[in-house]
């Protein structure tokens, strides 16, 4: 196994080049997409070296708590982004879904660097805030599609459980094929991943461990435990925040909130 | 028996009604009257706990509304929609059967297919529909199917919202029967129309007129 390849910054400011050609394509074709493109550029170079360097930062610390501090921002950055994309604004639930998040993602991803990886210790901010930061990333898509579908197929569904409620249903018995969708809905897509994986392109960690310089079979295992690890937060993470949040679309006298 | 203290509903700042006393007596057949939009389904929903009032407070024999668990209450005062809703995909006879799933209803019997197709007969419904899928029923068939449902659960009182609207004529005519046969049993009819109600016109009715903000008992 070679060491990685540094990249220098002749051969970086090269990179450029593509952006370059982009923004000859927008001037010819009048897309007007310079600014954007050279807006972007900047963010992207003053983005991820910021991040670059808090992590190298962040890697020095040596104590659980400010691990599990960043970890929590972190989770309260993607609640905020789960709220701009659910378009329910009758019924409360950032404080549900950041409950179910905190408690799914940060036993999941324990469970990875404690159990799985068996990381010493386990808060070691190399492994617990990349794989917790793809914990919250690919996950927060699943809740938000659970939470999306909970609320529409409540209000689609109404006058159908109502109905239910008239005869003496509980709001749980009410709903119980909706929450399923719901749950349902937010665990497919991991699911799914599952089947794809591996057959169109290489998944991007698997990448990185290779180009810098892993074993094989060493990216490979990590990729497995990513794969499966998404699955179970996404599972918990959408069954929590479901029932969490169905709780919120009734009364306590049992009259829908939507 | 519900009472109703000095209720009053309003969506805006005027109130939709206000100063409502009533009293409403198990066994009894109630209609109440008035034109579309003045507030009878708005009642109707207060009395079956979908709507709060915004003033005044509704009791159950003498207990607050607010004492009783949402399922026991509901069990107790059946609202019924104006248009039929059925678990489309669900055979008819599993439609019926619906409440008895329900945790509530998990100590009581379940009634026997017989008493059912007795059911079916005096609503005019052939027993074979029984087996048929619920989407398949026209909305005069879905409304008496609820009406069976409903029965079965042998509530204090049921809540009808338009009961006759949309239906054609021979369930119309079915369901107006059965009204008309209801003598003074243990159920409270309480419907709710805008037009007249076939098999309600006898002077066992209770009829209260919806106006103006207001309900009026009449005697006609």
């Amino acid at each position: 196994m070679s060491a990685v390849i540094e990249i220098g910054w002749p051969q970086l400011a090269l990179c450029l080049l593509f952006i370059l050609a982009a923004g000859v394509a927008s001037v010819a074709l009048r897309l007007g997409l310079q600014r954007d493109l050279l807006w972007g550029t900047v963010r992207t170079f003053a983005q991820l070296f910021m991040l670059g360097l808090i992590l190298k930062h962040v890697f020095h610390i040596q104590v659980w708590w400010p691990v599990l501090l960043i970890f929590w921002c972190m989770l309260a950055f993607a609640v905020q982004i789960i709220h701009g994309r659910v378009r329910e604004r009758s019924v409360r639930y950032l404080d549900t879904t950041f409950l179910s998040m905190f408690l799914s993602f940060t036993i999941i991803t324990m469970i990875v660097t404690g159990l799985i990886v068996q990381v010493r210790p386990w808060y070691e901010p190399r492994y617990f805030l990349p794989l917790g930061g793809m914990v919250i990333g690919n996950s927060m898509n699943a809740i938000a599609i659970a939470l999306d579908r909970l609320f529409g197929e409540l209000r689609k569904s109404k006058s159908l459980v109502e109905m239910r409620l008239t005869l003496g249903a509980s709001y749980r018995e009410a709903t119980a094929d909706i929450t399923r969708d719901a749950v349902k809905a937010g665990m497919i897509p991991s699911i799914n991943a599952m089947m794809g994986v591996g057959m169109v392109f290489i998944p991007g960690m698997m990448t990185g461990q290779i180009l810098a310089g892993a074993d094989v079979v060493t990216a490979v295992k990590y990729q497995v435990v990513v794969m499966l690890m998404l699955v179970g937060s996404t599972s918990l993470g959408s069954v929590i925040v479901v029932l969490l949040s169905l709780r919120r679309c009734f009364t306590r006298d049992g009259r829908l909130r939507l | 028996m519900i009472e109703l203290r000095d209720v009053a509903l309003s969506y805006t700042k005027s109130p939709l009604f206000e100063g409502v006393n009533l009293e409403l007596k198990q066994g009894e057949i109630v209609l109440v009257r008035g034109r579309s939009g003045c507030g009878k389904t708005s009642l109707l929903r207060l009395l079956s706990c979908f709507l709060l009032p915004t003033r005044g407070s509704l009791t159950l024999d003498q207990r607050p509304y607010g004492e009783f668990r949402y399922q026991e209450l509901r069990t107790r005062i059946v609202y019924i929609h104006q248009s039929p809703v059925m678990e489309e995909t669900l055979p008819v006879l599993e439609n019926v059967l619906l409440p008895f799933s329900y945790g509530i209803h998990k100590t009581r019997k379940r009634p026997e297919e017989e008493e059912i197709r007795r059911l079916c007969a005096d609503f005019h419904l052939r027993p074979e529909l029984l087996g048929r899928e619920a989407g398949s029923l026209s909305v005069g068939e879905k409304q008496r199917v609820a009406l069976i449902r409903a029965h079965l659960l042998q509530p204090a009182f049921m809540l009808l919202d338009e009961p006759l609207a949309n239906l054609d004529g021979e369930s119309a005519a079915v369901i107006g029967a059965w009204f008309a046969r209801q003598s003074l049993a243990s159920t409270g009819l309480i419907v709710a129309s805008h037009q007249p109600v076939e098999g309600l016109s006898s002077g066992k009715v209770r009829i209260l007129e919806m106006a103006e903000g207001g309900l009026r008992e009449r005697r006609d």
